[in-house]
């Protein structure tokens, strides 16, 4: 692994690159590299990043989790950015190989620090990643433990690994062992359901339109 | 072509069915007629009046026969021209009559049956019964001329005529069937495409929308970022979203939407409190239309009240039940005495009243009085049509099953009166038959609902075989009677108490009845010494007479069956259609609001100015708002939402998460509150969030890393004043985070 950490952006607006770049060109060990419009214009190239922050809606229309798949192949870590919350595309995406999920309009120095801590190869848990993750009916009947699901709806309700681990009387680092256990049994569901992902292509459609939360 | 052939598909199987019929008929005539010929009991008539007969017969097989590979119209011709066969024979029948004359007319002549069932087939009821009619007239006035009119033969044709009846009663009962099953099915089918259209155009919409959405939410946090970004760019990137949220709105004012959300619309532009009561899903079918007339009244009820009283509260009402959708505008103003008023108040008479009624199932009432407020009520019936196509079958059933009872007791009237004629010292024998014909037939008639009791059927079944039984010994022993077709007319009445008992559901009984009939029947040629032949025209009317009936009831359950399946088929489609145009509806509404709020934000941002700190504070709470749309759910509601956007304007980070979706109001309230009273403080973050249902806790609220959740309510009975102190039940817990 290379000293500095080189970051690519997928997104449809040049202007969400710019500042990103902007932001990036201030912290130590981050490098932007490159800016695409589609996961199909990225890939094309040799890899020159190691790190790609991938917008959730494209204009063009393609799947997140099949563009996180490819990234995934070309040899890249995953970041996710995002403009809403639609719990639907967030757990599409979740499913597969994600470091985390952020919303674009994060106050500055925690965007930062999610890059920073996806760059090193670690999980970036957000509110939003965790609380789609906690409504979503696949997980409930997945083998997940009681304190399992404890930290993931506490983590869900905004708390950070911190104050996780001060309202169950746990260590910080095992909070975060939960949560990585979560995402990768998260995964691994992603990759058996596909089958049922169908199944919520309508509740993709709906995602927008209905109150979230029902499945 | 091929579409069409679908469409009809129903009754296409039910013409086929009537033509196996008819070819199973001239079987059974010709197989009888042989009979008679082998036993040299027929005359000898011209090659080509025989030929027309024989021609007739083959015509009617042939079409039994290719009725499965040949087109409809092919069929419907080969069954037009065996009609038209049979009615050559009976126009025909005096020029074929040998010069030197004939004992008999043939009994063939008046055996209408199969000619009726192809006459079904060909043109339907009407040229069926008159196929039915023209055998039986041919035949008694045939017999008149030529000779025959005695009991056997005047037996035969009114037993034909009843056969006959039979046939075009239950033959064009199935004809309806088929008719009502291919419009099921073609309703089945249109509604399912206007679903999967409906399905596309949500699918087409909601991509388009979440587009412009995330368009939108991009170029606000770009804004509101506060990053050093050229200032060209931004403002580039704000026209852009400008134009794409313009167009979308442009799209969609041509869209259809659905009633709540007109009304509440129009609710809210008079400032009028709008509920809605689901007390079932929305009535199908009822679109643009009805619509418009259901809200232009609404609009005119409204504009009245607020005119003629201006300080009283109004309140809209929106109610679907299972038989209709119902609007009530009421408001508690002075009211009116609607007697006096009607003439002037033009608006109430032509807007409301006249534009409702001029609705299919639509109607208006107005409930006012001097002091008491005013209450408009609109009502949209939904689906009577469709009510009314789906009972039409049954009452044409009903009708043909009453002139079948017509017939029936003057043709037995008229066999007993002949046959107490024809051996006047057998008339007891003759009216005890007749009686308990009548009486079971009356039995069965006065049976309430469709299927008789157990009670009933052995009653009836009891009088029928006794009846059977008794006159059979009574004929042989008592009387005396030769065994002939004749003598044995009663058993035909017989045979057709079964066939009502089979109309009635009651087929089993029926078909055991009928062997019963029969065994009884032929035991008694036997034992009378008749000839076979005899035995066999005695025997066979009977069975064909129930066999018939009890086949095409069957065929006729078969074809109801599949109209209810494919009338399920078409409720369904309908109700996932109507789901779809409310989702689609109210990813408009969300749309408008969309525009209504970002608009004018973009649109400065578009001029490419300076911003300022305050525009980004605003800029900020705007696109926080636009998520909550998203996510917050019913937490995006006031007294919380005013709170959370003057805290994103104070730049804290407010995240709003609905992961239950479905709160009632009176639960969420206190939350509301509650949540409302930590935000006013919070500095730098707050996450919001209901919690999904079965978890011990409603809701929970983190501010500045300070974690709060409001437990969940042990008992409904928090009918104290609303306030998170008072509710009880509720507990505060808090927690430091960091």
């Amino acid at each position: 692994m290379p000293a500095t950490t080189r970051i690519a952006i997928v997104d449809d607006h040049e202007l969400v690159a710019m500042a990103v770049q902007n932001l990036i060109e201030g912290a130590d060990g981050l490098e932007f590299t490159r800016h695409a419009t589609s996961v199909t214009d990225l890939v094309r190239r040799m890899r020159d990043a190691d790190l790609v922050l991938l917008d959730l809606t494209l204009r063009d229309g393609t799947d997140p989790g099949e563009n996180v798949r490819q990234i995934r192949d070309w040899g890249a870590d995953v970041l996710v950015l995002t403009s809403g919350e639609d719990p639907y595309l967030v757990r599409n995406a979740s499913r597969a190989e994600v470091l985390g999920i952020v919303r674009k309009s994060t106050p500055r120095q925690a965007l930062v620090d999610a890059i920073r801590t996806a760059a090193r190869g670690e999980l970036v848990p957000t509110t939003e990643w965790a609380s789609a993750l906690d409504t979503d009916p696949l997980l409930a009947a997945a083998p997940l433990t009681l304190r399992e699901r404890e930290v993931l709806s506490l983590y869900a309700s905004g708390l950070g690994a911190r104050g996780v681990a001060e309202r169950l009387f746990i260590s910080e680092n095992t909070v975060n062992d939960h949560l990585r256990r979560i995402r990768s049994l998260y995964h691994r569901l992603g990759r058996s359901a596909a089958t049922k992902v169908e199944l919520y292509q309508r509740g993709i459609e709906d995602g927008y339109v209905q109150a979230p939360g029902r499945d | 072509m091929t579409d069409h052939s679908a469409i009809d598909a129903g009754q296409r199987s039910a013409r086929r069915i009537l033509v196996v019929d008819s070819a199973l008929l001239i079987v059974l005539v010709v197989g009888v007629h042989l009979s008679f010929v082998a036993t040299g009991a027929q005359e000898d008539f011209p090659l080509w009046a025989v030929a027309i007969n024989w021609f007739a017969a083959g015509i009617t097989l042939l079409a039994g026969l290719l009725a499965r590979w040949v087109s409809d119209r092919t069929l419907r011709l080969l069954a037009a021209t065996a009609v038209a066969a049979y009615a050559i024979t009976l126009l025909t029948f005096p020029a074929s009559v040998p010069a030197e004359g004939i004992d008999r007319i043939p009994w063939t002549l008046s055996a209408s049956g199969a000619a009726a069932a192809a006459a079904l087939v060909a043109g339907g009821r009407p040229l069926a019964w008159a196929t039915v009619v023209a055998g039986a007239a041919a035949g008694l006035g045939y017999r008149a001329l030529y000779g025959g009119l005695d009991l056997v033969g005047v037996v035969n044709d009114l037993q034909a005529l009843l056969t006959g009846a039979v046939i075009c009663v239950i033959g064009g009962h199935i004809l309806a069937v088929g008719r009502g099953l291919d419009a099921e099915a073609a309703s089945a089918s249109a509604a399912a495409a206007l679903e999967s259209a409906e399905r596309g155009r949500l699918a087409a919409r909601t991509k388009a929308a979440t587009l412009v959405h995330d368009e939108v939410l991009s170029t606000l946090a770009l804004a509101a970022s506060g990053l050093p970004l050229p200032r060209h760019r931004l403002a580039g990137q704000a026209r852009a979203a400008v134009a794409a949220v313009t167009s979308l709105t442009d799209d969609q004012a041509h869209e259809p939407t659905v009633l709540r959300h007109l009304l509440a619309d129009e609710a809210r532009q008079h400032g009028v409190t709008f509920t809605v009561h689901d007390e079932s899903t929305p009535a199908v079918g009822a679109f643009a239309t009805t619509h418009d007339a259901i809200l232009g009244a609404t609009r005119q009820a409204l504009h009245n009240s607020i005119r003629h009283a201006p300080d009283a509260s109004r309140r809209v009402v929106l109610t679907h039940t299972d038989t209709e959708t119902r609007v009530e505008i009421t408001d508690d103003g002075p009211g009116f005495d609607p007697a006096r008023i009607e003439d002037d108040r033009l608006g109430i008479r032509q807007s409301i009243i006249g534009r409702m009624s001029r609705l299919p199932g639509g109607s208006a009432e107005i409930e006012a009085a001097p002091g008491q407020g005013t209450r408009i009520r609109l009502r949209v019936e939904a689906a009577a049509a469709r009510e009314m196509a789906l009972s039409g079958g049954r009452a044409s059933l009903r009708a043909g099953v009453a002139a079948l009872t017509v017939i029936y007791l003057v043709t037995q009237t008229i066999c007993a009166i002949l046959a107490t004629i024809s051996v006047p010292r057998s008339w007891p024998l003759q009216v005890a038959m007749l009686a308990t014909a009548v009486v079971a037939s009356e039995i069965l008639r006065a049976t309430p609902g469709r299927r008789p009791s157990f009670g009933r059927t052995s009653v009836v079944v009891a009088l029928a075989g006794g009846s059977m039984v008794a006159g059979v010994a009574a004929s042989h022993y008592v009387y005396d009677l030769d065994f002939s077709y004749g003598t044995m007319w009663f058993a035909i009445g017989v045979a057709f108490i079964f066939v009502a008992l089979a109309l009635r559901a009651r087929m089993r009984v029926a078909l055991a009845g009928t062997v019963v009939l029969v065994t009884v029947l032929i035991g008694a040629g036997v034992l009378d010494g008749a000839p076979a032949g005899e035995i066999l025209r005695a025997s066979v009317r009977p069975v064909v007479l129930v066999g018939l009936a009890i086949t095409l009831l069957v065929v006729v359950a078969r074809m109801q069956r599949r109209i209810l399946v494919l009338h399920r088929a078409a409720v369904t489609s309908a109700e996932k259609q109507s789901w779809s145009l409310a989702a689609r509806s109210e990813l408009t509404g969300r749309v408008a609001e969309l525009a209504r709020t970002a608009l004018p934000l973009l649109q400065r941002i578009g001029a490419g100015g300076e911003t300022t700190e305050a525009e980004r504070s605003e800029y900020a709470s705007c696109e926080g708002d636009l998520r909550d749309g998203l996510r917050a759910g019913s937490l995006a509601r006031d007294p919380l939402r005013a709170v959370v956007a003057s805290a994103r304007e104070r730049g804290v980070d407010v995240l709003l998460l609905d992961d239950h979706g479905d709160v009632a109001d009176g639960e969420l309230h206190p939350i509301l509150e509650w949540m409302a009273m930590a935000v006013a403080t919070a500095h730098t973050r707050v996450v919001g969030r209901l919690l999904p249902a079965g978890r011990p806790d409603r809701a929970t609220l983190t501010v500045d890393g300070r974690h709060t959740a409001f437990a969940a309510q042990p008992a409904a009975g928090a009918s104290s004043s609303p306030g998170p102190s008072s509710a009880g039940g509720t507990s505060v817990t808090s927690f430091h985070g960091e």
